[in-house]
């Protein structure tokens, strides 16, 4: 084995590296470093317009909101971040007047969140921040020249100043608030729109902000991306207030008591108005040195690299002291998640990602030991290595072998299919006798399709669904399990478990619809109901013929009208749609953040809002209004009883599935609590180096003989081809022409 | 000389501009501004007022080819045709989506591309000359058959095979080459490594049969014949005389698989996870991204009719009878 050993060493050596597969140095590997991957690059960095998934790993370790999750706490538990605590609210009436808590909505005109914040918040170092001992600003006043050539933060030296930093003050905060509203931040933000229907004087600024903003834009060359700073900090919104530097106080117009939820989320974090100072200046821009890019943030890390294969997260300097809880649910010491109770977090030094654009190669690494989780942002991945460890199928010996972290959760998403209210033939229907036929059909069609069979037979995409029974997640308040919480139109409780109405039943119910056997009674011809997916190519084919065959259970003929996102959603907003098949991943975990997707005013055609079936029920609609304002408690899950039941019965949804997570992570990946919900979770993370070093070297042994082998079966054939060579070039004329003569040579 | 480079220099600006107009065409009758703007702002919550703001702030807002509201030759140049995809003359090459400047992008990212473009020309070509050399050391032998047979086997097969099968073997089962991923500076040697290999295969078969049968036509000519005559070994007539006489169709072969590779090879990209110009556009195509799809078609059409004038070039330097005039 010696010369193979040589050749090993000798490719080692030339890749630079300890382990010939390694796609980094084994000393970092044996380091304080996380590594993932990611296969798109985040779109805004900016907390005023990000709002994607994939965004997250990045937002919520570099910002802060006021509040976030606990940690290990389920049900999901709110508490304060920056925030010292959750804000209980003070009620106001019309004339200002305080209101008691348990006054009725209707007469509550705002409500006042004081909150206060935590001291010793204090920013990463930043160039927008530095200043020199005499407290000038060493970054605000570049020429365009000093600029040119600089594409990172990293490339304005912080060595000169005197500080580079700052505390984050409650006026932070209220200048974030602004920049939802502003024009001058170059990408929309998508909250706007709902913010200012909420937080007191924010319309009315977004309204005065446009209009100063087109004034500006009117002179400008529209090729120039300079526009001179707009100071938010001057502009005056009476709903929020920095009462002093830790003190913040916002007005939201009503009773809404869900606020608090969008207050754990990056949309509302500390931004210093030095950051949108420092990269207004020209030539800034013409760089993507922008928030967009680069953020600036109190979190515990700190963007540092980024570039088309690679993004760089370090650990912020300044973080405050943060420990890891200390508390948690039963069973959370036994999987090791309550090890670093008390622990100053981060707890990791550096986060790595880097770019995979295939599954494949991703998975093939993750295998290897080079990947800690494949996507941090993610934990809705793993299904088919699950499904192998739970079938002894491909790769679930290595699986066994690798000891990884497969851990299913169930997290409030939803998938279902969706009847447009507006089409004649499965909506509301115009007359009461069309209502009644329209609803039985739709009911008939909820029955038929088996969502049951749907996850079982794509575990790949789903993992261990369950079946939605109404609009509310399990996990969440108002969510019934059991009996008590079955769809009895299309279910039936039978030896302890939910099954599915028979197929006969939903046949009684074409019949009463006025189409026995899947044909119209009036005209004899066969019910045709058109399917919009979004989904094509072949991993979406078989799903859409899956849903042709359970309709054609009914004698129902489908036609699938595939199509990519964007006609899809085009379609959506026009009402062309029969039915569809769609989901929604929870904002926040509350079960308004599902209610509210079938109330009349999220209308798509009428509102463009997020009601694709544009079902309209003025009870349900009065109903939703009550029960947002309400606390969790047996009032409030009466109503939202009442509010599943109308939709059960109307059926403006066939209630499909509610998919199930699987975090995937390494052995020597700690306090790995699989969750969707809370996104700061990186800093909880911890790896021990040392481990994912000795079985990366133990799991990627290069194997060097088949190289040997190769070059043994190049030898078989070049030996008898110089042999041949030599014979060809001794020959003489006469072999010549008779080997000519017999076809063996030209 | 001077006429021709200049009218090739005519007829290339006509080419590029021509071009520039087919994309935004096939662009925009594909997808609209609103849907960029939706993609851009992601699937929720997205009310109509955000994309009117991100279509103004990004120049998307007026019509795309003619505006009947302005007056005078605003009616043309207050189109996002003009506004948006003419600034490419200018080499303007804009800015994503998201802001990142494309001319920074685009020199960032040729050097991955060209330290992969590079040695896959150099071995895919040289190695191609050498077994198509070969075989004709062993013409109608049964090495022969067995290498043609093995050649259309090389073709008939996908790239996507080679890439998959090249990470299974190598980066997995062997675990010599990193599975995919990329580093600047030396370190880039071992991420290069497999898809080369990858890339170079995957040229063999069809580059090694065309000059295969390019250089069987020439062992027929008159002056191989005199070659043999004068007592040259088989090897000498095959490098200083057949090799020389075919170079014109081997650089019409070689100069069309430039271009491609410098435009980067989107899969190998992709699955390797190079960050070059193919990934690039892989990404505008992904993000709707009007501004990078139309700079990497320029770039790939710039490339392309340089390619093919340099190809003319070779041609005199190769076969001195070739006049460019």
């Amino acid at each position: 084995m010696g010369w193979e050993f040589r050749l090993f060493a000798a490719a080692a050596l030339l890749g630079g590296c300890d382990v010939a597969n390694a796609p980094y140095p084994l000393g970092d590997i044996a380091g304080n470093v996380f590594y993932s991957s990611f296969s798109e690059r985040p779109k805004h960095l900016d907390p005023v317009s990000s709002y994607s998934l994939n965004e997250t790993p990045w937002t919520y370790a570099t910002y802060e909101p006021l509040l976030h999750y606990h940690y290990l706490k389920r049900p999901y538990t709110l508490e304060g971040l920056t925030a010292t605590e959750v804000p209980i609210p003070r009620y106001l009436d019309k004339d200002g007047k305080t209101l008691p808590e348990d006054a009725p909505t209707e007469q509550i005109a705002t409500s006042v969140y004081t909150i206060r914040l935590r001291p010793g918040i204090r920013y990463q170092p930043h160039p927008s921040l530095a200043r020199n001992a005499a407290g000038q600003f060493l970054y605000h006043d570049l020429k365009p020249e000093q600029i040119a050539g600089k594409h990172s933060v990293l490339d304005f030296p912080l060595d000169r100043a005197a500080t580079s930093t700052r505390d984050a003050t409650a006026a932070d905060y209220a200048y974030q608030i602004k920049r939802l509203a502003s024009p001058w931040v170059p990408t929309p933000s998508p909250i706007y729109n709902l913010f200012n229907q909420y937080i007191v004087g924010l319309k009315e600024l977004g309204d005065r902000l446009k209009v100063e903003h087109a004034a500006a834009l009117k002179d400008r060359n529209p090729r120039d991306l300079y526009l001179p700073w707009k100071d938010l900090r001057d502009e005056p919104l009476s709903g929020v207030q920095a009462l002093d530097d830790s003190t913040l106080q916002i007005q939201v117009i009503g009773k809404y008591p869900q606020f608090k939820y969008w207050l754990a989320m990056a949309f509302i974090v500390p931004i210093p108005w030095e950051a949108d100072r420092f990269y207004v200046q020209r030539g800034m821009a013409e760089n993507s040195l922008n928030i967009n890019n680069w953020p600036v943030g109190t979190g515990a890390f700190m963007l540092t690299e980024q570039s088309a294969y690679r993004y760089v997260l370090k650990r912020n300097p300044n973080f405050r002291e943060v420990r890891y809880p200390s508390e948690g649910m039963p069973g959370d010491a036994e999987h090791g998640w309550l090890a670093d109770a008390g622990k100053r977090l981060p707890l990791l030094d550096q986060i790595v990602f880097n770019l995979e654009k295939e599954r494949e190669p991703a998975e093939a690494k993750l295998m290897q030991g080079y990947y800690d989780t494949p996507d941090l942002s993610r934990i809705d991945i793993g299904f088919s290595l699950l499904k192998e460890q739970m079938d002894n199928t491909g790769r679930s010996q290595t699986l066994r072998e690798h000891k990884l972290q497969l851990v299913p959760a169930n997290e409030p998403t939803s998938g279902y299919i969706g009847f447009n209210m507006l089409d004649p033939v499965v909506g509301m229907g115009d007359t009461p006798e069309q209502q009644i036929r329209n609803r039985k059909l739709r009911q008939a069609m909820s029955i038929a399709t088996d969502w049951e069979e749907y996850y079982a037979v794509f575990f790949d995409t789903y993992g261990p669904s369950e079946t939605a029974m109404g609009p509310v997640p399990p996990g969440l308040f108002g969510y019934r399990a059991g009996q008590a919480g079955i769809n009895p139109i299309t279910h039936i409780w039978k030896d302890g478990h939910a099954v599915r109405r028979p197929l006969d039943d939903a046949k009684r119910l074409m019949i009463d619809a006025g189409y026995a056997d899947g044909r119209d009674v009036k005209t004899g011809k066969p019910l045709l109901i058109f399917y919009d997916s979004n989904g094509v190519g072949p991993a979406y084919q078989a799903r859409l013929n899956w849903q042709v065959k359970q309709l054609a259970k009914l004698g129902i003929q489908t036609e699938v009208r595939a199509s990519d996102y964007n006609r899809f959603q085009e379609r959506m907003r026009k009402g062309n749609e029969q039915i569809y098949f769609w989901g929604w991943s929870a904002d926040f975990p509350d079960p308004e953040n599902f209610l509210f997707l079938l109330t009349t005013s999220q209308g798509k055609v009428k509102y463009d809002g997020e009601n694709a079936s544009n079902y309209a029920n003025p009870e349900y609609d009065e109903l939703y209004i009550k029960m947002r304002a309400l606390p969790d408690g047996p009032e409030r899950q009466q109503v939202i009883d009442r509010m599943v039941s109308i939709v059960r019965e109307d059926a403006p949804w066939s209630f499909g599935i509610f998919p199930g997570s699987v975090g995937i992570y390494q052995q020597w990946v700690h306090n790995a609590k699989p969750t969707q919900v809370i996104q700061d979770r990186s800093k909880y993370l911890r790896v021990d180096g040392t481990l994912r070093a000795q079985k990366v070297t133990e799991w990627n042994k290069p194997k060097v003989w088949p190289l040997g082998l190769a070059l043994i079966a190049l030898g078989i054939v070049l030996w008898p081809a110089l042999k041949l060579y030599k014979r060809r070039e001794a020959a003489n004329a006469r072999t010549t022409r008779i080997a000519v003569a017999s076809g063996r040579m030209s | 000389m001077i006429n021709y480079l200049a009218r090739r220099v005519i007829y290339s600006l006509l080419v590029l501009a021509g071009i520039n107009f087919l994309t935004f065409f096939l662009f925009f009758s594909i997808n609209t501004p609103d849907d960029m703007a939706r993609l851009q702002l992601g699937g929720k919550r997205v009310a109509a007022e955000a994309i009117e703001r991100w279509k103004a702030e990004h120049g998307y807002d007026k019509p795309l080819y003619l505006n009947l509201k302005a007056g005078g030759t605003a009616m043309l140049t207050h189109t996002v045709f003009v506004e948006n995809s003419l600034g490419i003359l200018h080499l303007n090459f804009g800015k994503t989506l998201e802001g990142r400047d494309i001319a920074w992008e685009l020199g960032k990212r040729v050097g991955p591309t060209l330290a992969m473009a590079t040695p896959v020309f150099i071995v895919a070509v040289g190695l191609s000359i050498v077994f198509a050399l070969g075989l004709m050391l062993f013409r109608y032998s049964t090495l022969d058959t067995v290498g043609v047979v093995a050649l259309v086997a090389l073709m008939s097969i996908s790239s996507l095979f080679f890439i998959i099968t090249g990470q299974y073997v190598f980066g997995k089962l062997m675990a010599l080459a990193p599975l995919s991923g990329f580093s600047p500076g030396p370190g880039m040697f071992k991420f290069l490594v497999l898809p080369v290999a990858v890339y170079v295969l995957s040229q063999l078969g069809s580059d090694t049969r065309l000059y295969r049968t390019i250089f069987l036509e020439e062992l027929g000519r008159d002056y191989v014949r005199t070659a043999r005559a004068k007592g040259l070994s088989e090897i000498a007539v095959l490098l200083t005389h057949v090799l020389r006489n075919s170079l014109i169709p081997i650089i019409t072969s070689a100069g069309l698989l430039l271009p491609a590779l410098l435009t980067g090879a989107i899969v190998l990209e992709s699955f390797f996870g190079i960050p070059g110009l193919g990934s690039f556009t892989i990404e505008g195509i992904n993000n709707q991204d009007y501004a990078i799809v139309r700079a990497m078609v320029f770039f790939g059409s710039f490339v392309y009719v340089l390619t093919y004038l340099l190809t003319d070039f070779a041609y005199a330097w190769a076969d001195p009878r070739v006049r460019l005039q």
